[in-house]
């Protein structure tokens, strides 16, 4: 018999004791899939907090749908369509929401990418000199806007103006910073 | 060994844990809706009233093979259904295939009607048989979704597809036998609209009615 068939004859069993209450077999099933889980979804994915997430929604739906699994049945496949749907389910969410679109403030490659490297942080000092000689509105709008990252709405309704006004003014502030900045 | 971060949510679980009843052989689930939705069609049809020529209907080909393809679709869609409510379909989510090669023959049955036919439309209203519908499908919708809601499907947009079929085209056999109109043209919008509006609707909701 090969190893995966004793697998699955193994959680076969655990499964018909699970349903019938025994928590111990239930117990050491859980910890099964887990384990067998973890390790298929580490392979296909590119972060290991996301496998964590998919198993452990995974053991809910397991929990959940556990009266769906019928002993006369493989219970791999049983497991593996959980598995799919739950992978599919949650890369959906993650994808629909743009969060694969943010990334760590401390990531290396952002840091590279978008941080001014140390030995040219001089250029800091240029960039504050020239917001210095801004009008003190038009530096706050920019600020706000540009930095800060509020909306154009937010800052309308801090700065008691109207939208298009503080479009304007950011847009003439930017203008002058290009300018100053060469 | 178990990763560590798994532990208290499996202690958890372990905890919850309560003796279930495995869900019944799809067929086992599936029959008593099929009877039921059998005998509220019937009724249905006799509160409707039948149309006064179903003898001679009987007699023709036509119409006999057309109700007959409805039933199969009807029947084989809620078997698909019952399958498909356990998250490996038992191996069978193959079974898809039927009533939609069943949907496939209907439906180009129906094109081929509608070019060679002439229609009347002087007969045209889309709240036709508007009520009708809903009488026809409502209750057996509601029951079969009912149902397939006590499974976990890991398919939910093909379910409600499935779904759909099974209850469009069982209400639709009850729309034949009580509506007159014969023609594909009213087929098309007094007897299967309300159905595929209904569907679109439901189609849209699947993955939250079927969440889990």
């Amino acid at each position: 018999m090969s190893q995966a068939q004793a697998q699955n004859d193994l959680w076969q069993e655990y499964a018909l004791q699970a349903q019938k209450g025994d928590q111990r077999a239930y117990n050491a099933l859980l910890k099964d899939i887990a384990q067998f889980t973890h390790g298929y979804l580490i392979g296909t994915l590119s972060r290991k907090d996301w496998a964590e997430d998919i198993v452990q929604d995974v053991l809910v739906s397991v929990h959940k749908s556990l009266h769906t699994y019928s002993a006369e049945r493989p219970f791999r496949p049983w497991l593996m369509s959980i598995i799919a749907f739950r992978r599919t389910d949650f890369l959906r969410k993650h994808y629909s929401s743009r969060s694969h679109l943010q990334t760590d403030i401390e990531s290396p490659s952002f840091l590279a990418s978008h941080v001014t490297n140390e030995p040219l942080a001089g250029e800091y000092k240029d960039i504050e000199a020239a917001l210095s000689k801004l009008p003190v509105k038009q530096r706050d709008v920019f600020i706000m806007t540009k930095i800060q990252g509020y909306s154009i709405e937010e800052v309308a309704t801090q700065l008691g103006m109207s939208e298009s006004a503080v479009k304007v003014t950011a847009h003439r502030a930017q203008n002058k910073l290009k300018a100053g900045l060469g | 060994m178990t990763e560590p971060v798994y532990n208290s949510l499996i202690e958890n679980l372990t905890q919850d844990l309560k003796p279930v009843r495995p869900l019944a052989h799809p067929v086992v689930r599936i029959l008593p809706w099929v009877f039921l939705t059998l005998m509220y069609i019937t009724v249905a049809g006799f509160i409707h009233g039948y149309r006064t020529d179903i003898p001679e209907k009987l007699q023709e080909y036509l119409f006999v093979f057309e109700v007959g393809l409805a039933l199969f679709i009807a029947l084989s869609a809620a078997f698909a259904s019952a399958w498909l409510s356990i998250p490996d379909a038992r191996g069978r989510s193959g079974l898809t295939a039927v009533p939609l090669a069943g949907l496939f023959v209907f439906c180009a049955l129906f094109v081929f009607r509608l070019v060679t036919e002439t229609y009347d439309y002087s007969y045209f209203s889309l709240a036709h048989c508007l009520g009708s519908g809903v009488l026809m499908g409502l209750i057996p919708g509601a029951f079969l979704c009912f149902m397939m809601k006590k499974g976990a499907t890991t398919r939910p947009y093909m379910m409600s597809l499935m779904n759909i079929l099974a209850v469009g085209f069982a209400g639709y056999i009850g729309l034949r036998l009580t509506c007159p109109l014969d023609s594909a043209m009213d087929g098309t919008f007094h007897h299967l609209l309300p159905f595929i509006i209904g569907g679109l609707g439901f189609g849209a909701l699947a993955q939250k009615i079927y969440r889990w």
